[in-house]
């Protein structure tokens, strides 16, 4: 009896000191990932981790490959995930208290108004990040077969982060988010321009309906309020979650990045960097390349050229995601999110500005609200989803540039988008546009005639040209993202630094006053 | 391998940095901690704390220190008084 019960009490006690090595061997069944088979184990073992491909190619990990993008972008969402579900503590969703509630985050909350500068942050570093992203899986032509699918989903996934991002700008409920969404009710409104000029606004208002789903009412006000802050904090990153899983899932099911086809080559003084590539018994491998005799291409290099990604992707990863609350960190110590007065509809904001990556499409929409709101950003969004079945070359994929034309015809293109941008923009600051010059002119003709369609008619003409010249889809892709691109940018800058008070042009944001 | 495990080290020590910044920022120099110093009254600093919106008609708690404690005393406020 004494007998049976010591040694019960020794096991207890046996038991109890191995619980730590115990709860650890049940976590990672496989063991330490110390050899090829247990890195892999430890990576298809694993929810999160089994997203991967249990190796990666040396080619994939060059910083020049991706640049990191997609793991920055992966990163400023989980970065805004968190601080997001913070500030849901404090925030209130309905107007005027809605304020209140993030001038308390901001001013008396204990690190509030840090975790609100890191949420603002984050968000705009995921909006630049997704940009670059899609360049770089554009301009490596990445998206050719069998990765149309995953340009698709990241298609999805740049509409769901502007979404995101415009449904937090209205969350503060002060005079910047009031009239932003002021602007975007009156876009949505705006398809108004072409059933006033058909004369069928009165039995078929698509503009009304479009602009009351946006709203839940008729003017901007708690249900508008409540409906943004649903998507904002429920649907929309649902939906990322689940566009981002997918995207994952199909780099892997697509065989790992794009790569160029003579790729083995350009990787061999790679390997020696993440030597020792074999680490599964080691002793054999030597005796075996002693048996052999020589170093053929294969030795001291895994299959194709590929490492285990345990560690070599992860720490990859986690070095771009560290990196990425880096620079999140340093923008929110230095610099604090914006609050304006309460919103107060008696008095609109002059000039009511729409978030920054909106501007260029707000500079269009100054001269028509359908155009630049709904016409010339439905024709890019539409345009970037087709590119991957329009152009199906197989020259230069997964490599920068690539395709006939090469970086050459992207320099030219570059030159002649800003040229053609600025110079259209200068002409209609300068010298007005129709509605100066005849006032009375019915406002289809300026939906259809005015900067923002002038430009895109120039970028297609070139790019027609340049498709011709090389005989090249692609070359006729690389010259139109690349024009629209330096269009972007061209607008964005005048909307965001050049344009003041009832929208006009001033050389400075100081002369504003002048006013 | 090496650059990439550079890029972690250096990251989380400037991250770690910041947050340590951040903390001290929060909790010895935010200008409020001025403000409550200079009106401090006899019975102590004056509290900083947040509004609650309250239905009166609901009779909805008023702030935390008028809850009636175990023993029957009135507690203080959470950061004490
Ligand atoms: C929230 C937005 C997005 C996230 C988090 C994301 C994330 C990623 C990640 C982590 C990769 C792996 C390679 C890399 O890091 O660059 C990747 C690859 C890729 N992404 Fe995205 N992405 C997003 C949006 C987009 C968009 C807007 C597009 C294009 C329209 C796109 C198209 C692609 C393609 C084609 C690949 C495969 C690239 C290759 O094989 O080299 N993604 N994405």
């Amino acid at each position: 009896m004494g007998e049976a019960n010591r040694s019960a009490l020794n096991e207890f006690w046996v038991n109890l000191k191995s619980v730590p090595s115990q709860i650890y061997r049940a976590m990672f069944r496989g063991g330490a990932p110390v050899s090829d088979r247990t890195r892999s184990s430890f990576v298809f073992g694993n929810v999160f981790l089994h997203l991967h491909s249990v190796r990666t190619h040396l080619w994939s990990l060059r910083w020049s490959a991706t640049m990191g993008l997609g793991i920055i972008t992966t990163a400023a969402f989980l970065i805004t995930l968190v601080t997001g579900v913070l500030l849901m503590f404090y925030y209130k969703p309905y107007p005027d208290v809605a304020y209140q509630s993030i001038k308390d985050i901001h001013f008396i909350v204990p690190t509030g108004r840090f975790m609100r500068n890191i949420h603002r942050w984050a968000a705009n570093v995921m909006v630049v990040a997704v940009l670059l992203h899609m360049a770089r899986a554009f301009y490596t032509a990445s998206y050719r077969k069998p990765r149309e699918f995953n340009w698709f989903i990241g298609w999805g996934l740049l509409v769901t982060t502007l979404a995101l991002s415009f449904t937090g700008y209205l969350l503060p409920w002060d005079q910047l988010a009031y009239w932003a969404i002021t602007i975007g009710a009156n876009i949505a409104q705006s398809p108004r321009e072409i059933t006033d000029a058909m004369g069928i606004t009165q039995f078929f208002d698509i503009g009304a309906l479009q602009r009351e789903v946006l709203l839940g009412s008729d003017k901007v006000g708690e249900e508008s309020l409540i409906r943004f802050y649903l998507l904002h904090v429920m649907i929309l990153p649902i939906v990322m979650a689940m566009l981002m899983a997918v995207h994952f899932w199909r780099i892997r099911k697509d065989g790992g990045l794009a790569k160029p086809v003579d790729v083995d080559a350009r990787v061999k003084a790679d390997a020696q960097e993440h030597y020792p590539v074999f680490t599964e018994e080691p002793k054999k491998t030597y005796q075996l390349a002693a048996v052999v005799k020589g170093r053929t291409p294969a030795v001291g290099s895994g299959p194709e050229n590929t490492v285990p990604s345990m560690p070599h992707l992860f720490y990859a990863e986690l070095g771009v995601l560290m990196f990425t609350t880096l620079i999140c960190l340093v923008l929110a110590f230095v610099s604090d999110a914006p609050l304006k007065e309460l919103a107060n509809p008696l008095v609109p904001e002059n000039p009511a500005k729409a978030p920054w990556y909106f501007l260029g499409l707000q500079e269009i929409v100054s001269f028509s609200a359908f155009m630049g709101g709904i016409g010339i950003p439905m024709l890019c969004w539409i345009g970037l989803g087709l590119i991957p079945f329009l152009d199906k070359e197989t020259e230069g994929t997964g490599e920068w540039f690539g395709g006939p034309g090469g970086a050459k015809l992207v320099g030219w293109s570059m030159i002649y988008g800003f040229a053609t941008s600025i110079a259209v923009e200068a002409f209609a600051i300068r010298f007005g546009w129709l509605r100066e010059w005849f006032p009375d002119i019915p406002q289809l003709v300026i939906t259809l005639v005015n900067p923002g369609t002038v430009i895109t008619v120039l970028y297609a003409g070139f790019s027609i040209w340049a498709l011709k010249r090389f005989n090249s889809t692609r070359a006729g892709a690389l010259a139109l993202f690349t024009c629209f691109l330096c269009g972007f940018i061209v607008l964005t800058v005048i909307g965001t630094y050049f344009r003041g008070p009832n929208w006009e042009f001033f050389w400075s944001p100081s002369d504003w006053s002048a006013h | 391998m090496k650059k990439n495990k550079y890029l972690l080290l250096i990251s989380s020590l400037g991250v770690l940095a910041l947050l340590v910044a951040a903390a001290i920022s929060e909790n010895f120099l935010k200008e409020w901690h001025a403000i409550q110093g200079q009106a401090r009254t006899q019975e102590g600093p004056i509290d900083v704390k947040l509004r609650q919106i309250v239905n009166p008609d609901l009779r909805e708690s008023g702030p935390l220190r008028d809850l009636p404690r175990r023993n029957g005393t009135r507690g203080t406020g959470p950061f004490g008084s």
